[in-house]
Formats: C-alpha cells, sequence, structure tokens
C-alpha cells in the first residue's frame, strides 16, 4: 500500500504552504547573491521555504529555496504532522525502508514532464538556467546545490543517486568534487577511469522531496528503489535523451552528460556544509553535458550550505545516525539510540547505550569508525539510557559531567578523513586524512554504587505519584500547558 | 574594458608578471554569462594600468585581496580533449 507521500517537487510546494513553511516571493531577486542570501538567512532562521516567483535575467523560470531544511519539512515530506518528534520521524523512516525493496517503474516520454522541453547538442548553454551564485567568494555558479547524480556501476548495473556539488565553469561543463570513498567515487575511479571511460551522468534538480532524501542516505538498497520503499510504491522514472540512465520523470531539470577520465579543472572554493569554505581551488572532477530537459516553467531547487541548518546537514546527519543505528543493533550492541546532531554538520554522533559491560563505549566507536560511513565524522559520543540524546542540554550536560578528560577522551590518529574538514591541517585536508575521538560519557562500571553520582532531574528524583501529581496539576498552579 | 577575477593558487607576489602564463579568468560582465570560467594564456601585472583588461585577484578560497590587477588575454585554452567535446 502506498504511503502518504508527494509525487513532485510542485505538490511539495503546496504542501509546505498549507502547512505554513512556505513564503512566496513575487518580487524580482537577483540569481547573483541574492537569492543566495536569502535562502541562507532562512537556514539560519530555520525559517518557511522561499518560493520565488520571478528571478532576474531569468524570464519563465522559478525557484524553491530551503526545501527541507527542518525536522518539520522532513516530517511533512514523509507525510507526517510537522510536529513529530526527531525519535518518532526516525522510527517511520526506518521502519518503511526495512520493507522489501521496491522496483521502480518506466514512463514514456509523453507521460514525463521532465521532458516539456529538450535542448541537445550545440544548442546546450548552462548559463540559459539560472544557477545561483550562492555565496560571495565561490568560484563559480552552482547549478546543483540541492539535486541528485545518477550514474550506474558498469559491470554490475548498480545505480547511484548521490548529491555531488557541480558548479558551471563554461556553457558546457561542469566540474566538481567526486571524493574517492564516496559510491559515485568508487565506480569512476575504479572502473570508468582504468578503462579511460566517460561515465553517463544525469543531474537532477527539483526532484520529489522522497527521492532527495534517498539521494543523501547511505543505504545500500540502490536510491530509486529506496525511494519506492519510501513511498510504497515504486518510483516514475524516464530514460534520459543521450544514454540510458533513468531519472524523475516528474523532476524539474535534467542535465545529461558523461564525467570525463583523466581530466580535472579547477573547482571551487565553496561555502561547504561545515559552515566555511575549506576546500581551496583545485583540480577537480569534470562533467561535460550534452542535453538538458525540464518543465515548462521550471523550478530551480537551491540550497545554501554554511553554519547549520542547511539541507545537507540535516538530512545526513538524519540518515546517517539511523545507518549506524541499524549496523550497532545488527552487533547485538544494547543501544537506546543514534543521534548525529545537525548543529555538529553531521561530525558527532550521539550514541545511548546500556551500560551493559565494560569496554562498551570503544567497541561502539570502532564499529562505527570503521564502517564505510566513518569519514564522514569524526567524534563519537556514548551516553547512557538516562540521557535523552536528542536533548542537546541534556548531551551537552552527560558530557560535561560524565566524560574525564584524563580517562575518557580516546584519539584515534590517522584516521580517514575528508578534504573539507576545517580543523585538519592543510596537509591532512590534502590527503583526506583526520584525527577520531571518543566522548565515553559513561560512569565506569567498577565504581561501587555508594561511589556512582546520582542523576538529578525531573524524571529521576522524584517518585512516580510525585511526577504524575506535578504534570496533573501542572496548569492548575499557574503554568502554561 | 573587460572586468575578469582569477583565484591565485599561492600568493599574488609569486604569480609570474609580464610574461604570458596560463590561469582560470572568470567574466564579470553583467549579464547571465556572468561568472564563466576560461583557462586562457593572459599577460598580467599588478599594475592596473598596464594592460587593456581588468583583473581582480582573489586567493583560493575566495578572499578578495584589494587593488585591482590588469590583464591582457592572449587566447583561451580549451582543456576538454577533442574526442569529448
Amino acid at each position: 500500500m502506498a504511503n502518504s507521500y508527494y509525487k513532485d517537487n510542485r505538490e511539495f510546494i503546496k504542501g509546505l504552504d498549507a502547512a505554513g513553511f512556505l513564503v512566496t516571493v513575487e518580487q524580482e531577486v537577483d540569481w547573483d547573491l541574492e537569492m543566495g542570501a536569502i535562502v541562507r538567512r532562512v537556514c539560519e532562521m530555520k525559517g518557511p521555504s522561499p518560493y520565488f516567483k520571478s528571478i532576474k535575467d531569468y524570464p519563465g523560470f522559478e525557484a524553491l529555496g530551503a526545501p527541507l531544511a527542518t525536522h518539520a519539512k522532513l516530517a511533512l515530506a514523509l507525510g507526517l504532522p510537522a510536529d513529530t518528534s526527531i525519535a518518532e520521524i526516525g522510527r517511520v523512516y526506518t521502519e518503511r525502508t526495512a520493507g522489501t525493496p521496491i522496483d521502480p517503474v518506466e514512463v514514456s516520454r509523453e507521460s514525463a514532464p521532465c521532458k516539456q522541453n529538450v535542448v541537445l547538442g550545440d544548442d546546450v548553454d548552462l548559463f540559459d538556467l539560472p544557477g545561483p551564485m550562492v555565496h560571495d567568494g565561490d568560484g563559480g555558479r552552482y547549478l546543483a546545490t540541492w539535486h541528485m547524480v545518477v550514474s550506474r556501476e558498469p559491470d554490475t548495473g548498480d545505480i547511484n543517486w548521490g548529491m555531488y556539488r557541480q558548479m558551471v565553469f563554461d556553457e558546457k561543463t561542469m566540474v566538481g568534487p567526486v571524493l574517492p570513498f564516496s559510491d559515485m567515487g568508487k565506480m569512476f575511479y575504479n572502473k570508468y577511469v582504468p578503462r579511460n571511460q566517460p561515465m553517463p551522468f544525469a543531474t537532477v534538480i527539483g526532484m520529489d522531496p522522497l527521492s532527495g532524501i534517498a539521494a543523501c542516505a547511505p543505504s545500500p538498497i540502490p536510491e530509486d528503489q529506496f525511494t519506492g520503499t519510501m513511498m510504497g510504491e515504486p518510483v516514475e522514472l524516464v530514460k534520459c535523451e543521450t544514454n540510458d540512465l533513468m531519472v524523475p520523470a516528474h523532476a524539474e531539470i535534467i542535465i545529461e552528460g558523461e564525467v570525463l577520465p583523466g581530466i580535472n579543472m579547477l573547482e571551487a572554493p565553496f561555502g561547504e556544509y561545515t559552515g566555511y569554505r575549506t576546500s581551496p581551488r583545485e583540480p577537480r572532477t569534470v562533467y561535460r553535458v550534452k542535453a538538458i530537459t525540464y518543465r515548462d516553467r521550471p523550478i530551480m531547487a537551491v540550497s545554501n550550505m554554511g553554519i547549520p541548518t542547511d539541507e545537507g546537514q540535516l538530512l545526513r546527519s538524519f540518515s546517517l545516525g539511523l545507518e549506524m543505528e541499524k549496523l550497532l543493533r545488527s552487533q547485538g550492541i544494547p543501544i537506546t539510540g543514534v543521534y548525529m546532531l545537525p548543529e555538529s554538520t553531521h561530525h558527532l554522533v550521539v550514541v545511548g547505550t546500556r551500560p551493559a559491560y565494560a569496554g562498551i563505549a570503544s567497541q561502539i566507536a570502532q564499529l562505527v569508525f570503521g564502517s564505510k560511513l566513518g569519514p564522514w565524522f569524526h567524534q563519537v559520543m556514548v551516553v547512557d539510557n538516562t540521557t535523552d540524546i536528542y536533548n542537546v542540554n541534556e548531551v551537552i550536560h552527560a558530557f560535561s559531567t560524565r566524560c574525564d578528560p584524563g580517562r575518557d577522551i580516546h584519539i584515534y590518529r590517522e584516521s580517514a578523513g575528508t578534504p573539507l574538514n576545517p580543523y585538519s591541517s592543510p596537509q591532512d585536508r590534502k590527503i583526506g586524512r583526520g584525527s577520531k575521538v571518543l566522548f565515553d560519557c559513561l560512569f565506569p562500571l567498577d565504581w561501587s554504587r555508594a561511589d556512582t553520582p546520582i542523576l538529578v532531574s525531573f524524571n529521576t528524583a522524584y517518585p512516580e505519584e510525585v511526577k504524575e501529581r506535578v504534570l496533573e496539576q501542572w496548569t492548575n498552579y499557574g503554568f502554561g500547558a | 574594458m573587460t572586468e575578469y577575477d582569477t583565484f591565485f593558487l599561492g600568493e599574488p607576489s609569486a604569480e609570474l608578471q609580464d610574461e604570458v602564463t596560463e590561469i582560470v579568468i572568470r567574466d564579470l560582465t553583467p549579464g547571465r554569462s556572468k561568472y564563466r570560467c576560461a583557462y586562457a594564456e593572459v599577460r598580467m601585472s599588478s599594475d592596473p594600468d598596464k594592460y587593456p583588461d581588468r583583473l581582480w585577484p582573489r586567493l583560493s578560497r575566495g578572499q578578495s585581496v584589494g587593488e585591482p590587477w590588469s590583464v591582457e588575454v592572449v587566447r583561451e585554452v580549451n582543456k576538454i580533449p577533442e574526442a569529448w567535446r
């Protein structure tokens, strides 16, 4: 049975509007910094998504900013009430994605809105699309900030949808980093480059929100099937014009072409998800464009990376945390939950556990740092089951009161990192190396019960009957509900 | 006069001046093609009046570094191999 979801970007815009999470901007905005500045401020304020109806130099185009940068919008995208708790959103997501993968279904060109306009060959000009200059100081205009890049493993046929930023270099060329440990990086560097074979790609802009969530998720299930499991029915795809890749039929804009082996061109800097321009202008992967297709009156999608919270931070934190929860549960570790704080730009993962045996925090850290997700984060904090992992105040309290700097901080040097880590030395960034750390916030098991401090909070310091009475009488005391 | 900017990968003082050198220039002409990049052979100088066009220097993480240079674009260089254009 199909779940409640939005079939395309346009239905989602209506959903955001109905829920009070949309501001329609009728006045003309400039693609050159103004649009980016608005989206940035919205991200920092956790505000409603701006829907830009008029873009300077680009009559006929519209844009949606910050489509999924809050947990409330994520809940809506999953068909849940906007005030659903993070834990409940995670539970629903995990339940839906644990089902049997659902294969996508191919639809005809005629029933695919993304084919309403087709531009091929010499007519292709990336400057015909309103790619924003997102931040002052960026290396160029980034068409792809909330998007997905479709690619295929040449031998197995496995499909990958992932978010790899793409800067417009010239009319037919985009450039961007493809890290070697990413899914597309493994395909490209291990298969296409040794064969000196261009890799077909399709960049999808303005897809339905669940396809976007799937593209951010580190699930081992191919993302087209993963999207189907979230939808509860097949996602509708259509074949590209210039290669055999399939793209969501209801997306706004498709850019097709080839990723070229054996050549790099200068890309960046860019305001990144860490909140800094960390990686410098450097030679990066080259995308040569052969076709652009788009819906009538296409709606660009614009995210804006910077200090929290943007889509990448929120959704990567959400899905990385849940994947690690699956990993730890599969190993029989008695965890109570895993939450990656978006405010940490998915660098800090908080794991709640029942401290069942000595060394459990180290075991947790070694498992998650050793997973394929390990390069993306460098801090693990393990707390016990008295701490609400979704409550930042409680997490900071546990860290500040239970983690002995001399005993409980464990450093793993020379681990895999990314070139985007602001704290890494310039040399470590260049080769993708970084240290990692475990903050063990569990009281040692060899302390006697008499010597172990007792947590003092409303939940732990009062008998149940007192708590129940206080809660029951709360408004009668004169407090608000 | 056309205005460009460029991202020096090192310190501007280390850049080769007055000899033909290859850099990436970014066209700052207002309009739809603003920020188009191109590899180009150029002559450049920290003297803002030496060559016909203006070149605004930036560092590799995008910091703008003050006074403009001047530049003469000798020719654009297409880095894409012929077979894949």
